[in-house]
């Protein structure tokens, strides 16, 4: 047997595993999308492309083994909320679970197949508010709507597991997304699907440290003038920690503009990986996209792996896109030593004060004890 | 006391050699002024009293307050009583004046045995120290040096001395990229500072920072070496005569 037919073969006994484990508790929720892609475009082959860093087939292994079910909406306010699990919403489920492939994200795939809770909301105000808590054990899915001209704030924290959050906002609505992502000793699979109608603003926040292997998805749809995507945060991955960030930043649209800013710190043996994808579609003209990506490897062992692109396929567009790696500003060590504080005290504030610059919210700066 | 002694000092930077043999002594309620031309070794000399990474000594003596300095770390020598002013004070995005301030006074009260201070004498402290410098307190949330003019940066630097109070400041260049204003404010921060339990060295291009404070002893520095050594006077030579009429060349 050659190599590729073993990887072959894992795969196709995987995606089998996948299939035969669709969730059939809710006929309701039509899975269809979710399998015709899978059966389609198959697994994608192992530590290539989006999966170059990241070990694919563990995590659909893990998400293979979540079979609990779970409410992960902590609280919310001014939100209409329809549950899952209770059997009178179901006909009202049915999006959640026949919302189209977006190709070639396979785990969103998977789970759209595997989930077995959920919710969906509804904000029609300008004060709405949803926590979102950890739902470790299962895979979940939740969607949300913001009408227009409402602004939903939503605090998420995600540990492990496999979680998708589909966002809808209408003309002039407004999500303010603080997500956080507490270290964690398994394997998680979290993805935020966000797409913005005309006048839509999205601000999204996010800290997180590792995991075991914690691979994070943001894709980003601009479908409408004047939308506003504001990306920003860091991250602290320490031990033998792994953390993969993905952001898609599609500008379907143009005169819509989008800036991203994350800092990340690896220490230790571990390994952060940051892609930032931006496409500026054909016609999408007089679209504005930013993206900064700096990163400090405290030790030799740990890796920061980050790879900014640019795809534009029209004229008259303002882009830039940045990525740096490298260790604490010697210079900054130097004024700090010579107050007399020590090298150690000194590295931890330089480490800290990196992170500040893009880390804002509360519960990033408690999370990354800043 | 002697609070600095430098024999026959020969460093390195880079493995090229600057510093051709400096001779130096700073005792307790003295004020010295380093003066030379561009590329002297005046700027190498701080760092290598401060120990600064890439700069070796090779041979010759340097003693801080009585003690050897070499092989001690560059914040050791901090907290024995060294403090240096940056030419070119570096800036910090993300820690704030007021935490490094706080954790620098800190370091020092402990390294001999004393309890990190309250927070509300510390604000107490360095809100009269900002005032008399003419600095906004807004200064102190804002991150160290970044977004400050040339001024501002200098005039923290002396907020920095006013506050930790070291038994001997070497201060590179404070006067440098200053308007007369702020010069006058640094100068007033210097004579505040000294006295007769501490010593200051000022390294300068230029005499005009001298029109403000009173110094004891003049000294000029050509290449890596002091040429010549006096009192005030010859840095109002060196203004008339250039430092080429005092044997640079």
């Amino acid at each position: 047997m050659t190599v590729a037919q073993a990887v072959g073969s894992t795969h196709g006994d995987l995606l089998n595993r996948v299939l035969a484990q669709e969730v059939r508790e809710t006929p309701w929720l039509d899975r269809t999308a979710s399998r015709t892609a899978l059966n389609s475009n198959g697994f994608p082959l192992p530590w290539k492309g989006r999966w170059q860093y990241s070990d694919f087939l563990t995590l659909v292994e893990g998400a293979l083994e979540l079979s609990e079910t779970s409410d992960s909406l902590e609280s919310s306010h001014d939100v209409e909320v329809r549950r899952l699990d209770q059997p009178e919403n179901g006909g009202q489920m049915v999006e959640l679970g026949s919302s189209e492939s977006l190709g070639d994200f396979p785990l969103l795939d998977i789970n759209g197949l595997l989930f077995r809770s959920g919710t969906k909301l509804l904000a029609t105000t300008k004060t709405a508010h949803a926590t979102v808590s950890d739902a470790a054990g299962s895979v979940d899915r939740h969607l949300m709507s913001v009408a227009q001209n409402a602004c939903l704030n939503v605090e998420e924290r995600f540990e492990s597991g496999n979680r998708i959050s589909l966002c809808h906002l209408r003309d002039d609505a407004t999500l303010n997304y603080e997500l956080t992502m507490p270290k964690n000793d398994g394997v998680g699979y979290h993805c935020l699907v966000v797409w913005l109608a005309e006048g839509s603003t999205l601000n999204l926040h996010l800290a997180s440290k590792g995991s075991k292997i914690r691979r994070n998805d943001v894709i980003v749809n601009v479908m409408g003038e004047r939308a506003r995507a504001t990306l920003s945060g860091g991250w602290l991955v320490d031990g033998n920690d792994h953390l993969d960030t993905q952001v898609y930043m599609n500008h379907r649209v143009g005169n819509s503009h989008s800036e991203q800013s994350f800092h990340g710190v690896v220490d230790n043996r571990a390994r952060s990986v940051f892609s930032g994808f931006i496409r500026i579609d054909r016609g999408a003209s007089a679209s504005e996209a930013h993206l900064t990506n700096r990163n400090i490897a405290l030790s030799p062992q740990s890796r920061a792996h980050a790879q900014p692109e640019l795809e534009i396929y029209t004229d008259d567009v303002i882009c830039s896109h940045g990525a740096t790696t490298g260790q604490l500003d010697d210079d900054s060590l130097f004024l700090m030593r010579s107050r007399g504080i020590d090298e150690e005290s000194a590295r931890a504030m330089l480490t800290k004060g990196f992170l500040r610059q893009v880390v804002h919210s509360e519960g990033g700066t408690s999370l990354l004890d800043l | 006391m002697k609070l600095l002694e430098l024999r026959g000092l020969v460093a390195s930077v880079d493995e090229k050699q600057i510093l051709n043999g400096i001779d130096l002594t700073v005792n307790a309620g003295e004020v010295h002024a380093i003066m030379g031309p561009n590329g002297s070794g005046k700027s190498t000399l701080s760092n290598v009293l401060a120990g600064r990474d890439g700069y070796s000594v090779t041979t010759g003596d340097m003693e801080l307050m009585g003690a050897p300095v070499n092989g001690m770390s560059v914040e050791d020598r901090a907290l024995s009583g060294l403090f240096l002013g940056f030419q070119h004070p570096i800036e910090i995005p993300g820690v704030t004046n007021m935490e490094f301030l706080k954790v620098a006074i800190d370091s020092h009260r402990i390294s001999v045995g004393e309890e990190e201070m309250n927070t509300r004498d510390f604000m107490v402290q360095v809100r009269e120290i900002s005032k008399r410098l003419e600095l906004s307190t807004e200064f102190l949330k804002r991150f160290v040096n970044v977004g400050f003019s040339g001024g501002e940066k200098k005039r923290n630097e002396i907020l920095q001395l006013m506050l930790l109070q070291p038994k001997l400041a070497f201060l590179d260049e404070t006067d440098s990229g200053l308007d007369v204003d702020a010069l006058q404010v640094v100068a007033r921060g210097i004579n505040e500072f000294r006295s007769d339990d501490n010593g200051v060295v000022l390294v300068t291009h230029y005499q005009r920072l001298l029109n403000y404070v009173n110094v004891d002893f003049v000294h000029i520095m050509v290449n890596g070496a002091i040429v010549k050594s006096g009192d005030a006077q010859l840095a109002h030579e060196v203004e008339t005569q250039g430092y080429a009429g005092l044997g640079e060349a």
